[in-house]
């Protein structure tokens, strides 16, 4: 509290205890006055009555009888000479006049004599103007014991002032007043001065927001009282010392939890999996970004709500709620499999884990949710089981075929010639296509497996050229087709697999022989340019549309058309082939038109490692 | 009169086969390389008996199946499917079909034709 203020209030407290002494000296002279009014009034009346009687016993001719002495009501006018004698007068019994002296400016008032001798005697209060009143005594003047006349003694009523007399006295009483009054006060404020310094220094150590304790010596109460506030103080003090240590301990704790959860939440930012953490009301306390991205919202959206604040997905929505419902371990492994609308090509995994506590292991403090990406794992799972389907289905296809011809062999159908000449042929073509089949398929097999090791060697391509070429075309001789070989004279010697390679163009000269029509031409060619050596094999036969050109490297495809159909195959022949030639680092291309046959072409770089370390 | 007998397969030689056994054991027999053909000649005039592959060209096995079963609630003529396809798929969409047998390559001709004759002798009883 400011000074000036704390010295207002002493000054208020001293102009109150002035104003207080005033206000009982004020009280007294007001009773003193009041006392002394009445007082005179009472003499004033026991003297008029006592007169007016005395004179009433006066004989009537002598009260009357103005000469030549001066009578009784002058006698006595004049010896009254206090000022407070207003008139004396004596009147017939009609009320007349008979003898009268007043003071001066006085108009004595007339009188109805009363009727009965009980209103003979009295007293009367008459106001003569606006300030005064007379205060009137009158009494019977008998004659032989009727009533002659009236004697009348008129006074001036005493009225509300203060007496000369009483000056001394009222200053008697006043001084001493005076004096003890601010006696008692200095006296009050020693009595209270050490409660005024308590106070100070408790605003002091208010203001200051220090805790220390009130060095006043007191006595009596407010002794006592600062004796507790002391140590009150001392107990605070302690107290904040504790709450301050306990501060800095929490303190310590809260940036070592803080420095803690970054690391955790950077490795959890890190970590190749969306992340979903949830206590055990359900409410998610942290999300990764991966997981915003997935779920196509804001991190800040997911973490502190509900799965059901924001989760679209009702089979994901149903699955979170679940885990909230859990309440006992053991329900890690539940795997739920979705797509989500921001990420509707992949397969997500999600899966449970519950957090335990690190002091009570029984005690579950929440779920840890990851949703992982299982797209390729099950893309890879789908492949397999479609590649093991396509693999039993072309082995069935010649298997069934020949069990089928057999079956026929064992019955009538063997009498006949033909029929027996036609199954040895089928019987022929279907275990040379389980053959094929089942060497393609291991080939393929081995390269994606990556167990095929690539035996480089130094090749003369123009020789394995004419070698596969004679082969083929030997083989091909009974289709009725032409064949043609078209290789330049010399051609740069290539660090290649032979054996691979030949299954290669072997694979693109069986397929122009087989999807040839009759009379067509097979044309193996090879042109080695700057870049290049590029390997073709041409024929003009059925065609492939440009539908079809999208697809027939892939594994066991086969086209709709019946052309393709009528043809005997497994759909690996040219898979085999481009990955043959992706080996050497190399392409292979096809160009083709429906009814204008195909060509397919090996491009094998000059700039790949493989070929230019032959060169 | 002999029955009618409709085989579709992508496989030349099964179909040659087939054909000529069936049409030994006095059955009419058509042959078709694909579904699409199989489904044509069925609107045309329904067989006695439809024997189909599963994968085929244009139109597969169970498009063929699904259609009739579509297009011809009330059809009569019994279905076998034969197929080397065995996943647990194809038996399932076949299984929910009316009057259809599910025969799995590599298929005994006796075994089919026993079948047949077990049909036709069992259709022949309920119509006399």
């Amino acid at each position: 509290m400011p000074k000036t203020t704390k010295s207002s209030n002493q000054e208020k407290l001293g102009i109150t205890v002035v104003l207080a002494s005033l206000a009982v000296i004020g009280f007294i002279l007001v009773v003193l006055v009041s006392t002394q009014l009445e007082t005179r009034v009472a003499e004033l009346r026991s003297r008029g009555v006592n007169l007016v009687r005395l004179l009433a016993e006066t004989p009537y001719a002598q009260i009357t009888s103005e000469a030549p002495r001066r009578g009784p009501l002058h006698l006595i006018y004049e010896s009254a000479n206090d000022g407070q004698l207003a008139y004396a007068a004596v009147t017939d019994r009609n009320g007349q006049p008979q003898t009268e002296i007043a003071a001066p400016g006085v108009i004595i008032p007339g009188i109805q004599p009363g009727a009965t001798p009980s209103e003979w005697l009295g007293e009367r209060t008459l106001s003569i103007d606006a300030a005064r009143e007379i205060m009137e005594f009158y009494a019977p003047l008998l004659v032989n014991g009727d009533l002659a006349g009236h004697v009348r003694l008129g006074y001036f009523k005493p009225i509300m002032g203060l007496d000369r007399a009483q000056v001394s006295f009222l200053a008697t009483v006043s001084l001493p007043i005076f004096l003890l009054v601010p006696l008692f006060y200095f006296l009050l404020r020693r009595e209270v001065r050490p409660l005024r310094e308590a106070n100070s220094e408790i605003q002091s150590l208010i203001d200051s927001r220090a805790l220390n304790t009130v060095d006043i010596r007191a006595s009596g109460e407010l002794g006592d009282f600062l004796a507790r506030f002391n140590s009150f103080v001392e107990f605070m003090r302690t107290r904040v010392d504790t709450l301050e240590g306990e501060q800095t301990r929490l303190m310590t704790s809260s940036k070592l939890l803080t420095y803690q959860r970054m690391r955790v939440e950077t490795v959890l930012q890190a970590f190749p999996e969306a992340i979903l953490v949830m206590d055990d009301t359900g409410s998610i306390n942290y999300a990764n970004m991966r997981l915003a991205n997935l779920l196509g919202r804001q991190v800040d959206d997911i973490v502190a709500t509900k799965p059901a604040e924001w989760c679209e997905d009702e089979k994901l929505r149903e699955y979170l709620s679940q885990l909230r419902a859990k309440s006992a371990p053991g329900y890690a492994g539940h795997c739920l499999e979705l797509s989500l609308p921001n990420a509707v090509n992949k397969t997500i995994h999600v899966h449970s884990y519950p957090l335990f506590s690190p002091r009570e292991s029984a005690e579950i403090l929440g779920t840890l949710v990851v949703f992982r990406d299982a797209t390729e794992e099950v893309l890879a799972k789908r492949a397999r089981g479609e590649f093991v389907a396509h693999v039993a289905h072309e082995l069935k296809t010649p298997l069934n075929v020949l069990a089928m011809y057999a079956e026929a062999l064992q019955g009538e159908d063997a009498d006949s010639e033909d029929f027996r000449i036609e199954a040895v042929n089928v019987i022929g073509d279907e275990v040379a296509r389980l053959s094929g089949l089942i060497n393609n398929l291991l080939s393929i097999t081995k390269i994606e497996m990556g167990h095929l090791k690539v035996e480089k060697q130094r090749v003369k391509l123009r020789e394995l050229l004419q070698d596969a070429f004679e082969n083929v075309s030997r083989s091909g001789r009974d289709a009725h087709l032409n064949f043609k070989l078209e290789l330049p004279d010399d051609i740069s010697p290539v660090s290649i697999d032979k054996e691979l390679l030949r299954i290669s163009i072997n694979n693109l000269l069986t397929n122009a022989i087989k999807y040839n029509n009759p009379n067509g031409t097979v044309t193996l060619k090879a042109e080695e340019t700057d870049a290049a050596i590029l390997v073709s094999v041409k024929d003009d036969g059925i065609g492939i549309s440009s539908e079809d050109q999208k697809n027939i490297f892939s594994k066991f495809y086969r086209s709709d058309d019946d052309k393709v159909r009528s043809r005997t195959g497994h759909g690996l022949g040219l898979a085999l082939a481009q990955d043959i030639v992706h080996l050497h680092h190399g392409e292979l291309h096809v160009v083709s038109e429906p009814g204008e046959g195909a060509e397919f072409t090996i491009e094998l770089k000059k700039d790949s490692g493989l070929l230019q370390k032959a060169i | 009169m002999s029955k009618r007998i409709l085989v579709a397969d992508d496989e030349p030689h099964v179909l040659r086969v087939l054909a000529h056994s069936l049409e030994r054991e006095g059955y009419e027999v058509k042959t078709v390389a694909n579904g699409a053909d199989a489904y044509e000649l069925v609107v045309q005039a329904a067989p006695d008996v439809l024997i189909t592959d599963i994968s085929m060209p244009k139109m597969t096995g169970q498009t063929l199946c699904e259609r009739i079963q579509e297009q011809m609630p009330d059809r009569q003529f019994l279905i076998f499917i034969l197929t080397s396809r065995t996943e647990i798929e194809h038996r399932e969409w076949s299984a929910a079909l009316s009057n259809v047998k599910f025969l799995e390559k590599p298929v005994s001709t006796r075994k089919l034709l026993n079948q047949l004759e077990d049909y036709f002798d069992l259709q022949d009883a309920s119509v006399a």
